[in-house]
């Protein structure tokens, strides 16, 4: 076995299917961060709760960990486990369109091994990129790059902050930008497309970096389960492995990856997107799922 | 309601070219549509039938939308209307809110329509 590559990059981690995709993805294409960022919630995702917050130390930290990973990682389980056949589907479709992705997607719902998933890890008490905790923790990290992996809305006090963050979004830039990409293209341009760019004050309108259609993905059910099962193992699989792919190609792409730099867009093109409405999801997913 | 008023004010606008896609829109809206005449849904069934137009069936909505797929214009147009439809589809959900007597319709409308239009 070959000892991975250590890239110069930090990883800020929020947990979830889609930063698990990269770092299994980086582990796969035999590199390994310098360095890992996780957050970890300070109030439950869901019931907003504080985490942890009467244990002490370590013990909190654990609880609110798990706590999180719990909230985060449901429907991916529940999906997995109360409809099997989505999963299965999903998963011997996207071992075509990418080989190795069984082995990302039977992987995804592990616990994180903070011992062989980065150089270091450093651990925040934060709920997001605009908790103050995330800068020092970032420069403590000392990368010239932070791959950003969702958990809200980068502020622009942190963007100012002097650290460039890379971005992995689900839509071909500057085509496809805003939310919902990976529907949007399927409707509107026909396939799915991914982009790496740098985060600026916009909204997807950052410097490309590498910019991917790929080919048609389409998952052959026994039946239809419901709009909202359907829409979740979307973002439960589908739009992780899509990103993991685009920031795999990035890579490849940027051997001295230190230095890579992003290409400009022209802001008259393309469209930015809102989330979709449910009757034309339904579209979309009709174009993804087949029975 | 402002907010949604001024969509629909805008989209009634007369000097305002009528493209295909802003008669989808103002379809979904609840409007009737003949040539670049607009008629009122409110004017009864009847309206629409003088003005020519057949009355519209639960198969409407995915029809537009498949028939938006299938026309071979460009990509970015496409999404244009893709998008035009799905605020109109969002604007329709909050007349029928409001037609139920939603109390909080306006923020949530002008919440929605920021997140929506404005983007």
């Amino acid at each position: 076995m070959t000892t991975p590559r250590t890239l110069p990059l930090t990883v800020l981690l929020h947990e979830g299917p889609i930063g698990r995709a990269y770092l299994l993805q980086l582990e796969r294409d035999g590199v390994r961060p310098a360095a890992v960022v996780r957050m970890v919630a300070r109030t439950h995702p869901v019931t907003r709760r504080p985490l942890g917050r009467w244990l002490p130390g370590s013990f909190g930290l654990a609880y609110a960990e798990r706590a999180e990973e719990a909230s985060r990682m449901h429907w991916p389980r529940a999906i997995r486990r109360s409809v099997p056949a989505v999963f299965d589907a999903v998963r011997s479709a996207l071992e075509r369109w990418r080989p190795g992705s069984t082995l990302l997607l039977d992987r995804l719902a592990d616990r994180i091994d903070d011992g062989t998933c980065a150089d270091r890890v450093i651990k925040v008490r934060a709920n997001g990129p605009r908790d103050r905790a995330v800068v020092p923790a970032l420069r403590e990290a000392g990368q010239p790059i932070v791959l950003f992996t969702g958990g809200g809305i980068v502020p622009p006090a942190v963007l100012d902050a002097g650290i460039r963050f890379l971005h992995v979004h689900p839509g071909y830039l500057p085509y496809v930008r805003g939310a919902d990409g990976l529907l949007w293209s399927t409707l509107v341009r026909g396939r799915p497309g991914a982009t790496s760019f740098f985060l600026d004050r916009g909204l997807d309108t950052g410097p490309v970096v590498c910019a991917r259609e790929y080919e048609p993905v389409t998952f052959a059910l026994p039946f239809r389960p419901d709009d909202q099962t359907l829409y979740r193992s979307v973002y439960s699989w589908y739009d992780p492995l899509l990103r993991a792919a685009c920031l795999s190609d990035t890579i490849a792409a940027h051997p001295d990856f230190a230095l890579v730099a992003g290409e400009p867009q022209n802001p008259r093109v393309g469209e930015t997107y809102p989330f979709m409405h449910s009757r034309l999801r339904r579209a979309a997913l009709d174009r993804i799922f087949w029975t | 309601m402002i907010a949604v008023a001024e969509l629909i004010a805008a989209l009634e606008d007369p000097k305002r070219t009528v493209q295909p896609t802003d008669l989808w829109a103002l379809d979904a809206l609840g409007y009737r549509v003949a040539t670049t005449r607009i008629v009122p849904a409110a004017l009864t069934a009847d309206g629409a039938v003088a003005a020519g137009v057949p009355p519209l069936d639960a198969t409407w909505y995915p029809r537009v939308i498949h028939a938006l797929l299938l026309r071979q214009e460009p990509a970015e147009e496409r999404g244009r209307a893709l998008k035009r439809v799905n605020a109109a589809f969002v604007v329709l959900d909050l007349a029928k809110a409001a037609s139920q007597g939603c109390d909080d319709l306006e923020s949530s409308a002008t919440a929605r329509l920021e997140q929506l239009l404005v983007r």
